[in-house]
């Protein structure tokens, strides 16, 4: 873990300021860790480079449960349900970083058994999930309680999976598409 | 959890015993030569087996959990509830009694939907009989009129809109155990 740590230090010197976030998903790091002295240090060095606040305890629990996920095999449900591949867990990650920086937690993730991992929300019977497909592809859906769910394709950038995650967090507020 | 455990296990046992007398399936489950039924009722349920994952906390299937296309059930006509929960023989399919069981009715199944590049598609399910499970049906899609069972061939948007329509219309018959 401390290796993990100093190797992501090393690379944040060297200039690549995400190296840290993205290494966070490849090492699962305790919530005590995070951030790392050697991050927060660097983080408030004259490198102008800012960091996430502490990861919060949904954020370091999710990032588990993509990783147990990945370790389901085929037909884990019985009737013949792909299990997720390194695809679909790295997009997952990716949209799971993106709803950390908006703070805006999940309200559960698991296998999709048409190949893949759903990252889904809900409140009052309204339902909206990010399905990372084993194909590559980013789907985003929402679906009120009494009315057409809207799917679309999310375009895999920052801003593409930001603009996403406001659309599911405004149709939650306001219940309605 | 514990009561509830031995309650279905005590259920599904005097089940096996009384119904199937000792066999693997009960007898009115074996196809013995029986053609394909493709008359459904509206009213007519189709269940399947679920884990404690595929629900949420309030008793809603969860989209992730339903397959498309070619999701397998058991008719109503044809099967109980149990029936799905019955071990075929495959891996781990003993741990199918401490499942649960999930119903939509024909009529649930949504209506026909056309993709942005005009193909039109159209769900409906078709009796499947196995050997071993004559109940057995398919939650089916046709494109343009051709029954379509490659996934990949199929529209996402279009897969995942027919996934969200239909887990809205599914409810809880049995309460899984794990």
């Amino acid at each position: 873990m401390e290796a993990a740590c100093a190797f992501a230090a090393r690379e944040l010197q060297a200039g690549d300021v995400r190296a840290y976030s993205t290494l966070a998903f490849v090492h699962p790091i305790p919530n005590s860790l995070w951030p790392h002295p050697v991050a927060r240090e660097l983080s408030t060095s004259s490198m102008d480079v800012t960091f996430p606040a502490a990861r919060s305890e949904w954020f370091v629990e999710s990032v588990r449960r993509i990783a147990q996920l990945g370790k389901l095999i085929a037909n884990w449900d019985s009737y013949g349900a792909e299990a997720p591949n390194s695809y679909a867990q790295r997009l997952s990650r990716t949209v799971l970083n993106c709803l950390s920086r908006l703070d805006f937690k999940p309200k559960s993730i698991d296998a999709s058994v048409e190949g893949g991992i759903c990252i889904a929300f809900g409140k009052n019977g309204h339902y909206a999930d990010f399905e990372c497909c084993n194909s590559g592809n980013l789907l985003a859906a929402i679906s009120p309680r009494d009315g057409e769910p809207q799917v679309w394709t999310v375009e895999q950038t920052d801003d593409g999976v930001r603009n996403a995650a406001n659309q599911i967090r405004a149709f939650l507020a306001r219940g309605i598409t | 959890m514990g009561e509830k455990k031995w309650q279905r296990l005590t259920l599904y046992w005097l089940y096996r015993v009384l119904v199937c007398f000792g066999r693997m399936h009960p007898r009115r489950m074996m196809r013995n030569g029986r053609a394909a039924d493709q008359n459904f009722l509206p009213d007519e349920q189709l269940f399947l087996r679920c884990r404690q994952e595929d629900v949420d906390e309030d008793g809603v299937i969860k989209p992730s959990s339903v397959h498309f296309p070619d999701q397998s059930t058991n008719r109503e006509k044809y099967s109980s509830q149990f029936d799905v929960l019955l071990p075929d023989g495959s891996p781990n399919s003993e741990r199918w009694i401490y499942w649960g069981v999930i119903v939509c009715t024909v009529a649930d199944i949504p209506p026909a939907e056309k993709s942005a590049g005009k193909v039109s598609y159209a769900f409906g399910v078709v009796h499947d009989p196995l050997d071993h499970n004559y109940g057995h049906a398919e939650l089916s899609v046709t494109k343009n009129g051709v029954r379509e069972r490659n996934k990949n061939r199929i529209n996402d948007q279009v897969k995942k809109t027919y996934r969200l329509i239909l887990a809205k219309k599914l409810s809880l018959k049995l309460v899984p155990l794990i």
